[in-house]
């Protein structure tokens, strides 16, 4: 794409928004406020706990919500606006440019149809290729994640494939039409912890190789220190810290950020006890005012309860704070 | 007790909300005391008029009369009293024989590999088929027909509270009690069978239409009750020839076996839906 | 494979065995013996020694047993009693009529059922959707037998669309389908509507199967995530569903050939009771569990071929 401005994001988010409609009172916001951009060859980590939006937010990039849910803000793909996109443009770029790898792998695939038919069935589609052609073209995909031929995956059906395998055909059917951005939700969560190293770098080498552009859904900060450019921290619904990733996980401005890495195990100190955050993720029915992470935070101050904004703290570090961390006053 | 009472209680309130369970209840209701009041209500069914034959619905018959003479209401309103009751005398047979057979096969496991492999050949088999031939065998008549009946309604109910029961022996209730040396049948009265429950109720609305409706079949094919007693099916048998002109012989007395299934089925749904969830439909 | 099918037979066996048994009991049951029973008051004891000996019933129980174990194996039930002909034969001669209704009533309900599903669960909580759940409740609660009457009623009696009841043989194509089309459509649209309600419960819930995600973003269009995976997914447990409801079928089957007077073997074990033909009963019964076995077996098959879970023996 030499008309492509290299400077420009692939993907901006810019606050948006995604409600649900319930019954007898208004819409529910189940994601508020995102704004985030990933450029070509990064990968961008979407932290939080569950419950947090960051499904939500990979769902609505990738176009996958249920029609129940609305998307309000804008989200532009390679300066194309995605939300005013119709269902069949929307169709057209799914899988051929934008990617999503699921969590489990398992349920992820069909059970009763082999690994074959559903690998090539969007490969024809998509590239009109022969039955013979496409099957050939599985083929070298699975090849790519690492799976010889000799290992006949492509005959056998999902039950018969131990979770590595499961998840690597995942991946190989996400890449299989050459989209430019992959979101990968919570991908090595299902498997044991040998796998999820080898998913990981596996990840990492055809992201290099095929200069992809990942948003990276994970609660794991060490596979996110480890494998992110960037990282956006969300909490109930809202993005609270974005930046470079050494920067956010070295130096947090929010009080959250900061309790959600001590929180993790390969970085608390204390040998005995992991520190844990107080009190409980407000549900979203029932947000507390101003500052969402407020009543548990033991830095809030009266400004908390106001509704806060993003902060600049320049080198593209932003947190949703009034009283951040770090800054000496 | 108060743990049964709360529950009865919360089942009854649920049901009272689903407007599917309050129609079928309603049509039921309605069926039961019909035919309880049906000699106060209506003329004998059994009187034959031939000067009144293929009448149709009027004043003094609205239902119209059949191919005798006879009054096609009072047959209507009579027709459900004998099979009504057989139906429902089987059912409680089957119910509780299904309901022992069950909670024993779900805790013995030798019982288990035996008699339910015997449940499974009858369930397997056409219950109408079942019906037709034990009653071919045993004769016509009443007693005949609860015999049949309950023999082809009790494997379902054992094969569902087998089902339950085999869950609830896993529960840590009953692993607790055996650990403290409560003997056998204690942990077969007070912790298994509870736990069939729910799916007994559930499955004796849909034994009673099933019941019904192979009553009605067979009495439409002239088998099992005595053809003088009124029944549905067999008010349906004879209405075949004189459709035209006299399509009310055919219609009440169906309409009589739809409402009643009807009723059993949509109760018995609204059972399933508040009582176990879990294998509910939608 | 041929071991599962092995395993699925020795399965159906109880299917054949125990309502036969039963019948051997019952039959011994019968107050004043079989043939006092069969016979009446009026038999003199001479009479009731002959029937008796043609029944074997004067040999001892254990003896009477092994020969009724026998008869089974070698599908010979002896003579009927009163169309003095040899039962196999009398039930062979009816097969092929019940086996095309009952055949020809599957594939209807299976398609309309199936159809009817689809529609419903893409259309879930519309207008047409709760139409047609409506109609399945309804079609669930109506005796077959009643919808037949009113059928013939109009169709046949009223406007002369069908022949009012009989058969033509299929020598003689139009005669053969004007004969089945009500028969048909009476027994296949009720059981469409038990199949419709799992089917449409079975498709709702695999449409919200994380594979429809997967498929939604490959790109693959909504027809065809619904035509290939999620009808796909349904196949299982409709045929679960569709084995169970065969026994509902098939007892519909034996009320409608009467009704419809289809010469098969339902209106053959009606004649039977009616004369308390003890050897022709069990010859019914012994082939429609017979037939039971063989459409459970074809059921178990298709399930196999439709679930390689299955197919590979993992299936818990």
């Amino acid at each position: 794409m030499s008309t492509l401005d290299i400077t420009a994001p692939l993907l901006e988010l810019n606050s948006v928004t995604v409600a649900v409609n319930r019954q007898r009172t208004t819409p529910l916001e189940l994601v508020s406020d995102v704004s985030f951009s990933v450029t070509q060859g990064e990968c961008l980590a979407v932290v939080g706990e569950s419950g947090s939006g960051k499904s939500i937010t990979a769902m609505a990039i990738a176009g996958l919500l249920e029609p129940s849910m609305q998307v309000t803000g804008s989200i532009t793909y390679k300066s194309q606006e995605l939300t005013e996109l119709n269902p069949d443009q929307r169709r057209a770029l799914a899988g051929t440019e934008i990617g999503f790898i699921f969590q489990d792998a398992m349920s992820a695939l069909h059970p009763l149809i082999s690994i074959k038919d559903q690998m090539i069935r969007p490969i024809r589609l998509h590239q009109g290729l022969s039955r013979k052609d496409a099957e050939q073209k599985a083929a070298e995909l699975l090849e790519k994640v690492g799976i010889p031929p000799a290992r006949n995956v492509l005959n056998s059906y999902v039950h018969q494939l131990s979770g590595g395998l499961r998840q690597r055909v995942m991946i190989a059917m996400a890449l299989s039409n050459k989209p430019s951005l992959v979101i990968a939700d919570e991908p090595t969560t299902a498997l044991d912890a040998a796998v999820q190293g080898q998913i990981m770098e596996l990840l990492g080498e055809l992201r290099r190789s095929e200069n992809l552009a990942m948003i990276l859904i994970s609660h794991d900060i060490s596979v996110v220190a480890r494998h992110s450019d960037t990282m956006a921290v969300m909490y109930a619904g809202q993005v609270v810290e974005t930046g470079p990733t050494q920067g956010v996980i070295n130096d947090a401005r929010h009080p959250y950020t900061h309790a959600l890495i001590n929180a993790s195990p390969e970085r608390a100190h204390a040998p005995r006890r992991l520190p844990t955050i107080p009190g409980q993720v407000p549900t979203l029915d029932q947000l507390p005012p101003g500052c969402r992470f407020q009543p548990r935070c033991s830095f809030a101050i009266p400004d908390s309860i106001a509704p806060q904004g993003m902060t600049d703290f320049g080198g593209g570090r932003r947190a949703r704070c009034c009283n951040p961390l770090g800054i000496s006053a | 007790m108060s743990a049964s009472t709360t529950r009865f209680t919360r089942t009854s309130k649920a049901l009272f909300h689903e407007p599917n369970a309050l129609v079928g209840a309603g049509l039921l209701l309605l069926i039961i005391v019909i035919s309880l009041i049906a000699p106060l209500i209506s003329p004998d069914p059994t009187v034959v008029n031939p000067l009144h034959r293929l009448a149709p619905p009027s004043l003094e018959h609205p239902f119209g009369t059949d191919n005798l003479g006879r009054d096609v209401f009072a047959l209507t309103l009579w027709g459900g009293r004998a099979s009504l009751l057989i139906t429902a005398i089987s059912t409680a047979i089957a119910v509780i024989l299904g309901y022992a057979i069950g909670v024993l096969a779900g805790y013995f496991r030798l019982f288990d590999s035996i008699v339910m492999r015997i449940m499974d050949g009858l369930m397997s088999f056409p219950s109408v088929v079942l019906m037709i031939s034990l009653v071919g065998v045993l004769g016509n008549g009443v007693i005949p027909l609860i015999i049949g009946m309950s023999i082809t309604l009790i494997p379902a109910t054992a094969r569902l509270v087998r089902g339950a029961a085999l869950s609830a022996k896993e529960l840590t209730s009953v692993e607790s009690a055996r650990a403290i040396g409560a003997r056998t049948p204690r942990i077969l009265i007070r912790y298994i069978a509870p736990e069939g429950v729910s799916v007994v109720i559930v499955q004796t609305t849909m034994a009673l239409a099933t019941g019904i409706l192979v009553i009605a079949s067979l009495s439409f094919i002239g088998i099992g009750l005595d053809p003088s007693t009124p029944s549905w099916g067999g008010s349906l048998s004879s209405a075949q020839q004189y459709f035209n002109p006299a399509w009310w012989m055919a219609v009440f007395p169906g309409l009589a076996i739809f409402v009643t299934v009807l009723g059993l089925v949509l109760v018995g749904d609204a059972l399933r839906d508040v009582l176990d969830p879990r294998s509910s439909r939608g | 494979m041929l071991l599962y099918a092995l395993k699925r037979l020795a399965a159906l066996l109880p299917t054949i065995l125990v309502p036969m048994v039963l019948l051997f009991v019952l039959i011994r049951l019968a107050p004043g013996g079989p043939a006092g029973a069969l016979l009446g008051d009026e038999a003199s004891p001479e009479q009731i020694q002959a029937l008796n000996n043609q029944l074997g019933l004067n040999e001892p129980l254990w003896r009477q047993f092994i020969n009724f174990l026998g008869s089974l194996v070698r599908l010979d039930f002896g003579d009927s009693l009163f169309l003095k002909a040899n039962v196999t034969g009398l039930v062979l001669d009816r097969l092929s009529v019940t086996a095309t209704f009952v055949i020809l009533s599957m594939i209807f309900a299976l398609v309309l059922g199936l159809i009817t599903a689809t529609i419903a669960s893409r259309s879930h909580n519309g207008p047409l959707d709760r139409i047609l759940v409506g109609f399945a409740v309804v079609g669930n609660a109506i005796p077959s037998f009643w919808l037949a009457v009113m059928l013939i009623g109009v169709f046949a009696v009223q406007l002369r669309w069908f022949p009012v009841a009989g058969y033509a043989p299929p020598t003689d194509p139009i005669a053969w389908a004007q004969h089945l089309i009500l028969p048909v459509f009476c027994l296949g649209v009720l059981q469409a509507a038990e199949l419709f309600r799992y089917s449409r419960a079975s498709m709702l819930d695999s449409m919200s199967q994380p594979f429809v995600a997967t498929a939604r973003s490959l790109g693959l269009s909504d027809n065809t995530i619904q035509n290939r995976y999620v009808t796909r997914m349904t196949l299982v447990p409709i045929m679960t569903v569709f084995g169970l409801s065969l026994g509902t079928l098939l007892g519909g089957a034996v009320i409608l050939e009467t009704l419809f007077s289809l010469p098969g073997l339902g209106q053959l074990l009606l004649t039977a009771v009616q004369r308390r033909d003890y050897p022709l009963i069990q010859g019914c019964a012994f082939f429609i569990a017979l037939i039971m076995v063989i459409a459970n077996l074809i059921v178990d098959l298709f399930y196999a071929a439709a679930d390689p879970r299955i197919r590979y023996g993992k299936a818990s």
